[in-house]
Order: structure tokens, then C-alpha cells, then sequence
């Protein structure tokens, strides 16, 4: 398998404050990476630093195997970078079509189909087909991160960020959701997934990464990247910490019955 | 790359619900034949009046293209200029200091002048464009106005006195309206191309939200900039075509900001954005305006300012847009958002 | 060298009038998000309330119609807000810019219909006497303006951050939506603000006319030095107009000896410029919306 997305020691500060430090991991090709961490770890701003819309103080990222540090926005776009955002951001003056065949029409690499096929064809497969020509201000929030998500699709990228995608929603719009992430993730494309519901990242990532303070807590398999103490401190809280050994047996239990209920229900297999 | 309008959605926003079937079908009608209308009146009036009032009907025309000078950019991006007079000032000078200093033929004064206005948009652009909202009226603003001064004090082209120009041959009323009405095709013609294709999806993209345009692979300083270049283009063609016309260019004159602002006012009472709304908006104030002026000296500004908040309050898209049926009356709507939550 | 200490300290003088029309204008903008363009014009109104009272049979002295024109012009301020602007709070930014534009000319055009385009001034008998510390000059009416300017700034920061309104219009400022759910009355409080940005305005016009002849359309000149006094010392701090107010003063007041008068405007809009382009938050500000 080839790499999709290196970054090699990225650091990002905002004058006094380090938001990401020294930052390295590798995403495969094919692969979903879930990226968790309590809230003002660096998540958001790591994938920022990945799509070009800030740029990192130091280190170096690459897409496959060309060098893309510091690149603006558009131009990783067009490389094959979409991302969604955590608060949802459509173009609410415009209809679902044409928000989504923006994004066909401005980073739609090849496919050999035209912009116009490309998003009736992803507005099937996300199955919005039937709001297309509704105004973007004028629907529900699950319809709007829907859109969101179509418009990064038309874009046929390679790497999808996508940062709490799935915050807001009910538990039937959760279930819809993390199966079409799924699917999105069966035709070809590597994912980071930035969550905060243990359950979807537990059933949806191959390998999970943790952040903390801007730096990497953790890294590896979902099972036992929820294991690990450090992580059940941050995450929980240091009462829950090993020295607090009761109720760190108890959530760590918790969490794994959980992702374990998970992988069995959806026959999911891990690297 | 351009989309067929026909097979999908409309660009504008949907009718509101206070949309009657008579009021659509009337809609239609305007978007169609108004333009037709528009095209035959405007080559029609030489021929009926003549004097004062063709001059009237010229300044008219000199208004609509001002104010779709300013759509492109800020109607379109969205970005509010309020100095795009330096570029009226810039095409105005450029001419003259020309034609009377130098002896060149208008036309080729006028489109050097033109290209020296885009160069000059061209590369403060990626600089001034970076700021957003007030910053960016405020820069704009203060630009045109440093530029004013700073003509003061070229005496190559009159210093503060100005330049006269003297057209070498015979001109008459007709002769600057069609050259006016030219430039006022020009400006349409340049709205419509944008408009049509996807640069005006990018425009729209960046006006709308910009991060998110970007993050969509639009380059929002190359299409900020190309409208931004483009309008400072047909303003000072504009500007060009009056030196000529009036004979007589000086700095408060062509750098006055307060044209700058009634280029801004003419477009949003017209319809920002859209390309029939600012010819719309300056015909219905410039010929308000002058009726008042010509009746009521002293108050017919006070007449504007009433129009003005009327419209702002009523039809805060625009004129355009509602005549057209893609915006209803905005009494209700906009009042709600301040009202206390009953939670 | 005593020469350009007059230079600084007339700079500072003048600073002191752009500080306190500025004051008003930077709370409209930092609060309510309105770069009010009728602002020139209700500190028009202030001068012409002032010149008035001091013309009338009262022969009102004009620091004593600085109450009267604060309740006069707030007044005037809360109910244009209360009735006009609040319909388009969350409206684009275009249309407060256009319903203010409005507002302007009407007041203008009222200006001229009532008292016309004649200068005006007001001059009482102290208006010409100066302070003479060593080699300086120093006008009174000037002092008066600055030191005012000063106490306002002080006595506003204090109720901004002590009193409850004045938090409750803080709070209206960082976030409309929290302000609303924490029971903040938000069409009330936006008529407040305005009220009294609007009533500043009015004791800024009541000064101005001590120190300057004023006429119906002095407005417009007069809000574009707000603006500028309002970058170049940042929203969000109340002493942020004040340092701007004195840094433009003394850019002017440099400007007219060393460019002569013509060039004060270019000088001061090329250094705003440079600001907008290099630190877009001013001196001490924080970056607006």
C-alpha cells in the first residue's frame, strides 16, 4: 500500500500559543484514520494545516508523493484535498445542485465525466436528489452537512477530511451517516475522521491517532489506543487514571463492549 | 466551462411564497422583453430629444456603467469599494493629459487609459483585497482619496487646475451619447460573460463564504482581483468618455467620492449582483434625482436619502431582484431576527 | 525647538477632538457592528444645538448645553436605532451602511432647509484666551476638549466594565445570540447603544463648535476622521479611540508644517492604509468582523 498523506514533524504556533507540535504519522492509501482528542488538542487545526488553510511553522507534509507545505487551500483542492468544517458551511444563496457541482467544477480531477454528471451522480449516491433544487439556507442541519459532504465528494478527492461530521445528528442520521462514509471509503478514498462519539470512531477507523496538547498521545490499533492510560487520563479525566483504577477499568470497559458490539455488527476488519 | 441555464435551477434565490402566478409570469416577462425594451429606447432617444435632455439621457448612461462598473466588484465578490472613483479619476486624467498634451486621437487615449486603470487594480489588488468589510471600504476609500491629492501635484496634467481638452473635430450630443451608450455596452457585455460561466459561480462562491469557496479550489485573489481589474477597466473608460465629453478634467471634479458612493447606492437600490439591477437602480435615482433637482434645489437630496431608506428597508436586495420574483417584501423577515426568544 | 513642541502639543489638542467623535463611532462599530455614516452629522446636530441655545435670549453658556445636547442627540440616537436600524441588524453589512447613508442626507438636507449652508460659530468671550505655559500656547476651548475626552473615556470604561447595562452591552457586543439567551432585551439594548453613541456625538458637537465654524455638511469629513481614528486605534478598547484620536491629531498637525495643508489628507490616508495592510488591529485593538 502506498501513502496517501505523510506529514514529518509539522509544528504550527499562533504567536505565544503551540497549537500542533512536531506532528508525524502516515496516512495509507485506502486507510480511515480516526484523530480523537479532548477539545483545544490541535485536531482542527492539524487538518487546517493539511488543506492548505494555514500553514505549518515548521515540517513538511506530503500527498502521495509530491511536497505540499504551505500550499494555499484551492491548490490542495485541486490536488485532491476536501475537507468538510466542524461548523457546517454552505453556500446557502445557491441550491444543493449547484453547491455541489461547484465543487465538481472547481477540484473535480479527471473521471472522464463532466461536472454536471458528476454531480447529479453524487447527489444519487448521497441521496439528496430530491432537494436539489431547494435553497441551501432553507434546510434542516443534517441536510446541510449532507450537502457539505456531497460538495467535497464532487470533488473526486483522494484524501476526505472530515472534521465532527457527524456532531448534531440522532442516532438514525448517526447510522446513515457512517454508512456512507463507508461507502465513500470503498470507492478509493483515504479518510481522517475527527470525532468525538467513541461508537463511530471505534467502528469506522482502521487505525486511531490521539491528540493531546498538540502532540500525539497515542497512535495505533482502536482497541488498544482506548486502552492505554494516558489516553483514559486525558480523555476521562486523572481520577480515572490508573491510579484511580476502578473507574478507569470501568470506562475502558465500557468503551471496548461498545467498539467490540461494533466491529462484530459490522464485520469490519482491522490491519 | 459553462452551464446551460435552461435544464437546471434558476441561479436566483426561489420566489417567496407571496408569489402569485401573475406576478411570475410577470416576472418572466420583464427578465426577456425588459432588456429589449431597455436596448431599443436607449438607441431611440437621439433621434427624439436633443440639448439639455440628451445631455441628461448621457449622464444617465455615464451612471448605469459607473454602477456596473462597481457590481463587478462589489455587487458580484462582494467586496465594497468605496473608491472607485480613483479609477474614473485615473481614466479621466489618462485621456486628457493624452489628447491635450500629447495630441493622440481619442480612442487609443481612451484604451491606454482603460488598461492603465486595470494595471494599476491589477497590482494593488492582492493587497487591498486581503482586507474584508468596513477595512476594505475604508482602504478603498482612503486610496482615492491619497490619489486625488497626490494628482494635485503632478503638473503635467494641470496640477490643481486641471486640464482642458480641445477635440480636434466636430462632435455633437448624439456623438457622446452612442460613445457613452458604447461603453455602457461594453460593461454589460463583461457583466453577462462573468455571469454566465463559471467565473460567476466563483464570484458568487467568494461573496457568499469565502474560506469555503477556497477550500472548494477556487483561487479567490486571482477572481477578486480579475473583477477588481475589470471594474477599474470600464470605469475608466467611463472616465475617458467624459473627458472628452465635458472638456475639462480636475481633481475635484473626477476624484469627488462622492461618486464613488453613489455608484454603491445605485447598484444596491438596483440590485447587487445581478446584471440588469444597477442600470435599473441608476435609472430610477439619477431620474428622480434630477426631476427633484430641477424643482426642489435645495431638498432633493433629502427626497434620496428617504428613497434610499425606504428601499433599504422594503427591498433590501434590491429593486431587480423583486421585480423579477426572487425576493418578496422584506418588512417582516428581516424585523424577526432581533425579537426576544420565547424559549 | 520649541517650535515643534507647539507642533506636538497643537496635535494633541486636535487629537482630543478626534478622540471624542471617535469614541461614539468606535462603540457603534464594536458593539453593533454599524459603521454609522450619519455619525458627522449628529456631532452637525450637537454643534448646531450648541450655537442655538447660545443664540437664543438664554444665551446658554455651550458647556452648560453639553447635557442638553447628550439627552437631546441620545434621544434622537435611540429612536433611529429602535425604528430604523434594528430592522437590519441581521441584515447584510451593505444595508446598515446604506440605511446610514440615508439617514445622512436627510439630516443634511434638514440642516440646510433649517438653518442653511451658512458657516456658523460660537464664540464667547473666553473663546480666544490661551493658556501660555513657558514658550506654548495652549486655547482653552482646545484644553477643554481634551480633557473632556479624557474623562468620558475614563467614566465609559468604567461603566462599560462595572455597571450592569454596561455589561449587558458588552455582552451584546462579543455574541448577539448568548447576550439574547442570557435575557439581555436585545432590541432595547442595540436603541441603548446607539442612544448613546449618538448622545457622545452631541458633546463632541457642542465642543466642536467652540473650537471650529461649522456649517450643515461638515458631517462627512468628520466621519471619515472617525473611521480612521477608529483603525488606527483598534475596536474593543475603550482607550483605543483616544490613542488613535491623539496619534492623528499629531500625524495632522505635522502634516500641515512639513507638506502644507493640501497634502494632510493624503498623509493621513496613506499611513491609514499602510495600517489597514500591515496591522489591521490597530494600535490596541482587536480585529472587527
Amino acid at each position: 500500500m502506498s501513502t496517501a498523506l505523510r506529514l514529518d514533524r509539522v509544528s504550527k504556533s499562533f504567536g505565544g500559543l503551540q497549537a500542533v507540535r512536531d506532528i508525524s504519522f502516515e496516512l495509507e492509501e485506502g486507510e480511515i484514520l480516526g484523530l480523537i482528542g479532548p477539545n483545544g488538542a490541535g485536531k482542527t487545526t492539524l487538518i487546517n494545516l493539511i488543506a492548505g488553510a494555514d500553514r505549518p511553522t515548521a515540517g513538511r507534509i506530503t500527498l502521495g508523493t509530491r511536497d505540499v507545505t504551505g500550499r494555499p487551500p484551492f491548490a490542495l483542492a485541486r490536488l485532491g484535498v476536501a475537507r468538510t468544517f466542524q461548523i457546517v458551511r454552505v453556500f446557502k444563496d445557491m441550491t444543493v445542485w449547484e453547491n455541489v457541482v461547484v465543487g465538481a467544477l472547481f477540484a473535480g480531477r479527471g473521471g472522464g465525466c463532466t461536472p454536471r454528471e458528476r454531480a447529479a451522480e453524487t447527489l444519487e449516491f448521497v441521496g439528496l436528489s430530491g432537494l436539489a433544487n431547494r435553497r441551501a439556507g432553507e434546510i434542516g442541519l443534517a441536510e446541510q452537512k449532507r450537502v457539505q459532504f456531497a460538495h467535497a465528494l464532487a470533488m473526486n478527492p483522494s484524501v476526505l477530511l472530515l472534521d465532527e461530521a457527524m456532531a448534531g445528528l440522532n442516532p438514525g442520521e448517526l447510522d446513515a451517516a457512517v454508512d456512507l462514509v463507508r461507502a465513500v471509503h470503498r470507492r478509493g478514498v483515504s479518510l481522517i475522521v475527527i470525532e468525538h462519539l467513541m461508537r463511530v470512531i471505534m467502528g469506522l477507523s482502521h487505525r486511531v491517532i490521539v491528540m493531546h496538547h498538540g502532540r500525539v498521545l497515542a497512535h495505533g490499533n482502536p482497541a488498544d489506543v482506548v486502552r492505554d492510560p494516558q489516553v483514559v487520563a486525558a480523555y476521562f479525566g486523572e481520577q480515572y487514571s490508573p491510579r484511580g483504577r476502578a473507574g478507569a477499568l470501568r470506562a475502558v470497559r465500557s468503551v471496548r463492549r461498545h467498539a467490540e458490539s461494533d466491529q462484530r455488527r459490522n464485520g469490519h476488519r482491522t490491519p | 466551462m459553462s452551464l446551460p441555464a435552461s435544464s437546471q435551477p434558476s441561479r436566483g434565490l426561489a420566489p417567496s411564497a407571496s408569489t402569485s402566478r401573475f406576478r411570475v409570469t410577470g416576472a418572466a416577462a420583464l427578465r426577456s422583453g425588459g432588456p429589449i425594451l431597455f436596448a431599443i429606447v436607449a438607441i431611440a432617444i437621439p433621434m427624439l430629444v436633443s440639448g439639455y435632455a440628451l445631455r441628461e439621457a448621457t449622464a444617465i448612461l455615464m451612471f448605469m456603467t459607473l454602477a456596473l462598473s462597481w457590481n463587478l466588484v462589489g455587487g458580484l465578490c462582494g467586496y465594497p469599494s468605496f473608491g472607485n472613483v480613483a479609477f474614473f479619476g485615473i481614466g479621466a486624467y489618462v485621456t486628457a493629459g493624452l489628447v491635450a498634451n500629447l495630441h493622440w486621437p481619442f480612442f487609443p487615449a481612451a484604451g491606454v487609459a482603460a488598461l492603465s486603470a486595470l494595471g494599476f487594480a491589477a497590482v494593488i489588488g492582492p493587497v487591498v483585497l486581503r482586507l474584508h468589510g468596513h477595512y476594505f471600504a475604508i482602504a478603498t476609500l482612503g486610496t482615492a482619496q491619497a490619489l486625488g491629492q497626490i494628482v494635485i501635484m503632478v503638473p503635467w496634467v494641470g496640477g490643481p487646475n486641471g486640464i482642458i481638452l480641445r477635440v480636434p473635430y466636430a462632435t455633437s450630443g448624439q456623438y457622446f451619447y452612442y460613445l457613452m451608450a458604447g461603453a455602457l455596452g461594453g460593461a454589460l457585455l463583461i457583466t453577462y460573460a462573468i455571469l454566465r460561466g463559471s467565473w460567476g459561480y466563483a464570484c458568487r462562491m467568494i461573496r457568499q463564504d469565502e474560506i469555503a469557496a477556497a477550500a472548494s479550489g477556487v483561487n479567490t485573489t486571482f477572481y477578486k482581483t480579475a473583477c477588481w481589474s475589470l471594474s477599474a477597466f470600464v470605469a475608466a473608460l467611463v472616465g475617458g468618455v467624459y473627458a472628452l465629453w465635458i472638456t475639462f478634467v480636475n481633481p475635484p471634479s473626477v476624484f469627488d467620492p462622492l461618486i464613488s458612493l453613489t455608484m454603491v447606492v445605485l447598484a444596491l437600490v438596483g440590485g447587487a449582483g445581478t446584471l440588469w439591477g444597477p442600470v435599473l437602480g441608476a435609472f430610477l435615482v439619477e431620474n428622480i434625482d434630477q426631476y427633484l433637482w430641477a424643482r426642489l434645489l435645495t431638498a432633493h437630496t433629502l427626497f434620496l436619502g428617504l428613497v434610499i431608506v425606504v428601499i433599504v428597508l422594503f427591498l433590501p436586495r434590491g429593486i431587480w431582484p423583486y421585480l423579477t420574483g426572487q425576493q418578496g417584501l422584506a418588512w417582516r423577515s428581516l424585523f424577526e431576527g432581533t425579537k426576544r426568544l420565547r424559549v | 525647538m520649541e517650535f515643534w513642541l507647539q507642533i506636538v502639543v497643537n496635535g494633541l489638542l486636535l487629537g482630543g477632538v478626534y478622540a471624542l467623535s471617535a469614541l461614539a463611532f468606535s462603540l457603534e462599530w464594536g458593539i453593533l457592528n454599524i459603521v454609522n455614516l450619519a455619525h458627522g452629522s449628529f456631532i452637525m446636530l450637537g454643534a448646531y444645538v450648541t450655537w442655538m441655545l447660545f443664540t437664543s435670549p438664554l444665551h446658554l453658556d455651550p458647556f452648560a448645553s453639553v447635557p442638553i445636547d447628550f439627552a437631546a442627540l441620545a434621544g434622537l440616537g435611540f429612536v433611529m436605532q429602535r425604528f430604523l436600524l434594528n430592522r437590519v441588524m441581521r441584515g447584510e453589512f451593505f444595508l446598515t451602511l446604506l440605511l446610514t447613508f440615508g439617514i445622512d442626507q436627510v439630516l443634511v438636507n434638514v440642516g440646510i432647509l433649517l438653518w442653511t449652508a451658512d458657516p456658523r460659530a460660537v464664540a464667547p468671550s473666553y473663546s480666544s484666551v490661551s493658556l501660555a505655559v513657558g514658550a506654548l500656547t495652549i486655547p482653552y476651548t482646545r484644553l477643554a476638549v481634551l480633557i473632556v475626552a479624557l474623562a468620558i473615556t475614563v467614566v465609559l470604561a468604567r461603566f462599560m466594565h462595572h455597571s450592569r447595562l454596561g455589561r449587558a452591552i458588552n455582552a451584546t457586543g462579543m455574541d448577539l445570540d448568548a447576550a439574547n439567551l442570557m435575557g439581555v432585551r436585545l432590541p432595547f439594548v442595540f436603541a441603548l447603544t446607539m442612544g448613546l453613541g449618538c448622545g457622545l456625538a452631541g458633546i463632541a458637537g457642542a465642543l466642536y463648535s467652540l473650537n471650529f465654524p461649522f456649517s450643515p455638511q461638515i458631517g462627512g469629513d468628520l466621519t471619515l476622521r472617525a473611521f480612521v481614528v477608529t483603525c488606527l486605534g483598534g475596536l474593543g478598547n475603550m482607550y483605543g479611540p483616544l490613542l488613535g484620536g491623539l496619534a492623528l491629531g499629531m500625524v495632522e498637525s505635522v502634516a500641515t508644517v512639513v507638506a502644507g495643508s493640501g497634502a494632510v489628507d493624503a498623509t493621513a490616508f496613506v499611513i491609514l492604509v499602510l495600517i489597514l495592510a500591515l496591522r489591521p488591529r490597530g494600535l490596541s485593538g482587536r480585529a472587527a468582523a
